[in-house]
């Protein structure tokens, strides 16, 4: 606490910050200490079966918890980045809120890739998985057309998969996916610009989750990491909140290593040459042209994403040709849109019934 | 950290980026060479190179590493100069809670260093200094490689081997 005034000088009064700021990292030191290992961690997720496996990939098919009310499937494309479970996460399960709501929901798990899938590039992600996951789940549910629903780079694959296959896709949902990345202001879209991604890819293979951490150390290290270490230390005897954290803790330190041949093509095309939005992304024989969406599409955007920027986000909308199309702009971040009790209330509820009145 | 020193900094880097040119040269050629059908010792010629490409990057891996430093230290000063002002200009009786020193601490600092994490000047030094422990990694393992290369084979200890009993047999007769 500051007891001196202002008169008594600010070196004085500097010194006595320093102290305070010290115990806060002190703080911080004493949280990690307290806290249990993030790997011994449990997670429970929602019941699930494995319904086909391609390499490290898996199709997970969730069970029904409530009467099936919609025919068309939904399928879930996750990113590269992070595990799929955070879409699952106990009490603020994105999972759970789509089945109570009537959806035959599927997702696909992309798994640690084998050194084999190092050199995959996206056209095989793309036009090979998540292609090959469509149709298992159209020739399950029977359904000639199923709904998209692709998450930050699986938004972004979702967006190309649309316009390579879109007899395949009756509707597509993108949750923060980069697209006009000319428009990406983040620290991760400051560092692509200037990453010699070869360089970088023909050293490493692929990109080992402890680059990607250095990465994400950078996007709010204060906040992330003093900040809210020292709510920790406050709540240590809060059960019910250490759970839930340590969930989160979880999933941010679990991050598979980015199969390199897609990270270059990512960063390269996608991010330093903005090829998506030009309609020049190659992918296998094809040229990407955004104007072939036209089907329904709703796209979620965080206001505060420090992830992918809003506007990078935003331009799926203006350049795909759907005549139904939607922005949904919610006053949260990027995690904030699918792991967090304000999503619960106010987002998943809006994008159930933008789906509920389009799927049969 | 003032800004002239700084500047210098960059101007260091500038002139090391010439060399980290030749030095990406000379590690390609090293490469070829290990890559070819006949294993390859350390030589004189070789030897040089390897210890000019490895001081060479040592020297930008520091820089960039140095620069970096630089970097950041400055935006922790300016974010402590700032907070400091700001706890002033609030009267002290505003600021009696812990939490509000917290926030505003955490804001302060936040804004500064990801405007420093944004800038093309820090982008662009921490993905040179990337470069260069790419470049490490690069020669760590042509280092391996070569040191691999320089150890006798299976064949060569056996030859050696009997040899040295033809030798002790021969001995034993003298004697």
């Amino acid at each position: 606490m500051i007891t001196e005034k202002d008169e008594l000088g600010s070196t004085n009064l500097s010194i006595q910050i320093q102290e305070q700021m010290l115990d806060l990292y002190m703080g911080a030191i004493r949280a990690l200490r307290l806290l249990p290992p993030v790997h011994e961690t449990d997670y429970e997720t929602t019941p699930h079966d494995v319904v086909y496996e391609e390499d490290s990939v898996k199709l997970l098919r969730y069970k029904a918890t409530a009467k099936r009310l919609h025919q068309t499937p939904l399928l879930v494309v996750y990113a590269l980045v992070n595990r799929h479970y955070i879409l699952d996460i106990e009490t603020r399960s994105v999972m759970k809120t789509l089945l109570n709501h009537g959806f035959d929901t599927y997702m696909i798990e992309w798994g640690t890739p084998s050194s084999n899938q190092k050199k995959l590039t996206i056209d095989y992600y793309v036009n090979g998985y998540v292609d090959r996951c469509v149709d298992v789940v159209r020739k399950i549910s029977n359904c000639s057309k199923i709904s998209l629903f692709g998450y930050c780079m699986g938004g972004t694959f979702a967006t190309i998969y649309t316009a390579l296959h879109k007899e395949k896709v009756r509707n597509m949902i993108t949750l923060a996916p980069p697209i006009d990345c000319s428009k990406d202001t983040t620290v991760f879209g400051s560092l692509a610009r200037f990453l010699e991604i070869d360089d970088f890819v023909d050293t490493l293979g692929d990109i080992p989750p402890s680059f990607q951490y250095l990465f994400f150390f950078m996007l709010k290290p204060f906040k992330h990491y003093i900040g809210k270490y020292n709510e920790v230390t406050e709540k240590i005897d809060d059960k019910d909140f250490i759970d839930k954290f340590m969930q989160l803790e979880r999933w941010l330190w679990d991050t598979p290593p980015i199969p390199g041949e897609v990270f270059r093509q990512w960063v390269k095309d996608i991010y330093q040459k903005n090829l998506l939005v030009q309609n020049s992304l190659q992918i296998g024989e094809k040229v990407v042209d955004l104007s072939r969406i036209d089907v329904p599409l709703l796209n979620i955007v965080a206001d505060s994403d420090h992830l992918v920027s809003p506007e990078s986000s935003k331009a799926l909308n203006y350049t795909a040709s759907s005549k139904d199309k939607t922005l949904m702009l919610f006053p949260t971040g990027h995690i904030g849109l699918c792991a967090s009790s304000y999503s619960q209330k106010e987002v998943w509820p809006k994008v159930c019934q933008w789906l509920m009145e389009r799927s049969d | 950290m003032s800004n002239r020193s700084i500047k210098l900094l960059n101007a260091r880097n500038k002139n090391n980026s010439v060399s980290h040119k030749s030095l990406r040269k000379a590690s390609q050629t090293s490469n070829n060479d290990i890559e070819g059908d006949q294993p390859i010792g350390i030589n004189k010629q070789n030897g040089h190179d390897i210890m000019n490409t490895t001081m060479i990057n040592g020297k930008e891996l520091f820089t960039r590493l140095a620069y970096c430093q630089a970097l950041l230290y400055k935006a922790w000063v300016e974010a402590a100069d700032d907070l400091t002002n700001k706890v002033t200009k609030t009267k002290a009786n505003n600021l009696d809670n812990s939490k509000d020193l917290t926030s505003l601490y955490i804001d302060t600092f936040e804004e500064k260093f990801t405007s420093l994490f944004k800038s093309p000047e820090f982008a662009s030094n921490l993905c040179k200094l990337l470069n260069s422990l790419m470049q490490s990694i690069r020669e760590k393992d042509n280092i391996s490689k070569i040191f691999l290369n320089t150890l006798p084979k299976t064949d060569d200890l056996e030859n050696n081997a009997v040899s040295k009993m033809g030798m002790v047999k021969q001995w034993r007769i003298k004697l």
